[in-house]
């Protein structure tokens, strides 16, 4: 029988060695090229987080971040119609304390002037309840909110040092993130009282 | 030898040239494959170690390293005949591709998106294993695949067919058809039923399902899957059809048996009524079934008559969720129809199994037979007077069987000492 392995192996040994070593390297460096562009041309943005601490069977202890932009209000004149795991764009604005903030969320990408900017994410739950003026879930507002995931939510640590984020309060917490002009985020920096204590470069 | 066919000492001069031999040159690609995976997981504790004294870069060009590392060698073993050194070389460099996943995922904080992981990990085996021809990477391959479709069905809450499966599985099935692996086969076997399971339960977006729901749709597809394992096995091994066909027999016979059981637990337990449908979502099932048993009977071994015996075990079987289809279980007569039916299949498969010799069948036969008893006896239909009546009747069925068979064999016995006498 003529199998996939007979015709695959008119290619000479060497050459298929040395394809499949630089296929697999390939794949992993071009994972390694896609991140650091967002970290090396990204526009900035800081966001406020509140952390947990699990741990990862192949990539050790990190810090499960939740962010304040991860409930999105939905204005009253628009019919929220997202379902679970759409992709959705969601415009960040800075506040008076340059922390981002954000105002709309649509599923198709806006274009944004000044210092907007726009991150892209993924539903996680359609309908939840609103944030209030403090920027705490209020039920009483109602649910026309929806939770959204940025790709931001987990920073990994050396073993054991996920305790000390997990025992920083909340406030004290935030991140600065790399946004690419397609909207994919990736985490630039962890701070802790507005001072950098994880600082990731691209390589 | 209990015969006399051979002697003892012949028996064991052919044991020893067939399997002592071959375990013995074996050894040292099994050590080494144990090995490799040693070697690996110290790599992936590594990883996740996150030892910042060694900068990530470095850290990164070490795994790149190692992974290219790993080919050279493998070709000079493989250059010299060590196929399995070369094998397990080419494992651990796909094992370490996974690590290195793992270290980017950690570089960069990406999300725990684990079943991209694995897609990733598949993706890399696949082209590993088509390109040095080796298992070892073919298996992580499908392993990977396996986990990839099961976290991503889950993540769609059971609600989306995760077709982009078949993306990677075709490609993966294509290679399994050309290697002798029973180690590749059956992990192949196991990574198309894994996702036939999700096909099976998938529909809650078109009807709302329970627990309940879900069992009834994997027990009676499942079913209907394992029959046409069952049949597509006999044929592979009646036609000498690549190993991973082969070895549907007998994860097909275990999976039908074990369906047996538990459709006969369902009918039989008082507190749960399961409502079972035959609906749009069973019919490819019960299609691949029919089809698979239509060709055992068609192509099967000529002049075999244990395969048709086989084909009735199967029918007597899928015509369970038929009779369960529309009907409450607690209805009386459905329950000893469903148990009549399941021993009827039970004995069919050890009968079948005995004309064939596949001692398989004639096993999972002996054991879903034992269970079912135990079940029934377990779950009384009606009162216990009803239930030692069942058994009379069954045991007096089945002393009458074996009077039959006993005639029938003295006759066949008897036809072949005249025909050999008459041709001395």
């Amino acid at each position: 029988m003529n199998t996939m392995d007979n015709l695959i192996s008119r290619v000479p040994p060497l050459l298929r060695y040395v394809l499949a070593a630089l296929l697999l390297c390939g794949l992993i460096l071009a994972t390694v090229v896609q991140r650091a562009a967002i970290l090396r041309t990204g526009k900035e943005a800081r966001l406020e987080l509140t952390p947990v601490d699990p741990r990862d069977l192949f990539r050790g202890d990190y810090v499960v971040l939740g962010y304040g932009i991860g409930t999105v209000n939905v204005p009253g004149e628009v019919t929220p119609a997202f379902t679970r795991s759409q992709p959705v764009f969601v415009t960040l604005r800075p506040d008076a304390n340059h922390m981002s903030r954000a105002v709309a969320i649509s599923a198709e990408q806006p274009t944004v002037s000044g210092d907007d900017v726009v991150i892209a994410g993924f539903v996680v739950s359609p309908s939840t309840c609103m944030l209030n003026d403090a920027g705490a879930r209020d039920c009483k507002l109602g649910r026309r909110a929806v939770s959204v995931r940025y790709g931001l939510e987990s920073y990994f640590v050396p073993q054991g040092e996920g305790k000390r984020i997990e025992q920083t309060a909340a406030g004290r917490l935030e991140v600065v993130a790399a946004i690419a002009p397609s909207g994919q985020a990736a985490i630039k920096r962890l701070l802790i009282d507005g001072k950098p204590v994880y600082d990731e470069p691209p390589y | 030898m209990g015969d006399g066919v051979i002697s003892l000492d012949a028996a064991q001069s052919i044991r020893k040239a067939r399997f002592g031999e071959e375990a013995v040159s074996r050894l040292p690609g099994i050590f080494a494959m144990l090995g490799a995976l040693m070697l690996a997981a110290s790599v992936s504790a590594f990883v996740a170690a996150n030892w910042q004294e060694i900068p990530r870069v470095v850290r990164l060009v070490g795994i790149l390293a190692i992974i290219a590392g790993c080919f050279f060698p493998a070709l000079l073993l493989d250059r010299r005949g060590m196929s399995n050194g070369a094998d397990a070389a080419i494992t651990f460099a796909t094992l370490c591709f996974g690590a290195g996943i793992a270290l980017v995922g950690q570089m960069y904080h990406l999300p725990a998106d684990w079943p991209a992981g694995a897609m990733l990990i598949a993706i890399g085996g696949l082209v590993a294993a088509a390109l040095t021809g080796k298992n070892g990477p073919l298996v992580i391959a499908l392993v990977a695949m396996t986990s990839w479709s099961c976290g991503r069905f889950d993540a769609f809450q059971w609600r989306e067919v995760h077709w982009s499966f078949l993306l990677l599985f075709v490609p993966g099935l294509l290679l399994a058809l050309g290697r002798e692996s029973r180690l590749v086969a059956h992990t192949a076997i196991v990574a198309l039923s894994a996702w036939l399971a999700t096909v099976l339960v998938q529909p809650s977006h078109v009807r709302p399902l329970i627990g309940a729901d879900y069992a009834a749709n994997l027990v009676d597809g499942g079913l209907a899957f394992s029959a046409a394992y069952v049949a597509l096995g006999l044929l592979a091994l009646h036609r000498d059809w690549p190993a991973v066909t082969q070895v549907l027999l007998p994860w097909g016979a275990w999976v039908f048996g074990l369906l047996l059981c538990l459709e006969m637990f369902f009918v039989l337990e008082k507190g749960h009524s399961i409502a079972h449908a035959i609906d749009a979502y069973i019919y490819p099932a019960y299609g691949a079934a029919m089809v698979s048993l239509a060709a055992l009977a068609l192509w099967g071994p000529e002049r075999d008559k244990g395969k048709l015996v086989i084909v009735a075990a199967c029918v007597a079987g899928l015509t369970i969720p038929l009779m369960l289809s529309g009907f409450a279980a607690t209805n009386a007569p459905i329950r000893v129809l469903v148990s009549i039916a399941v021993l009827v299949s039970t004995l069919a498969l050890i009968a079948g199994g005995l004309l064939t010799g596949l001692g398989t069948l004639i096993v999972v036969g002996y054991a879903v037979f034992g269970a079912s008893i135990l079940i029934l006896l377990w779950q009384t239909i009606g009162t216990l007077l009803n239930q030692s009546l069942f058994f009379l009747i069954a045991g007096a069925a089945l002393v009458g069987l074996a009077a039959g068979a006993r005639k029938l064999a003295s006759r066949s016995r008897r036809d072949i000492a005249h025909s050999s006498g008459s041709s001395a």
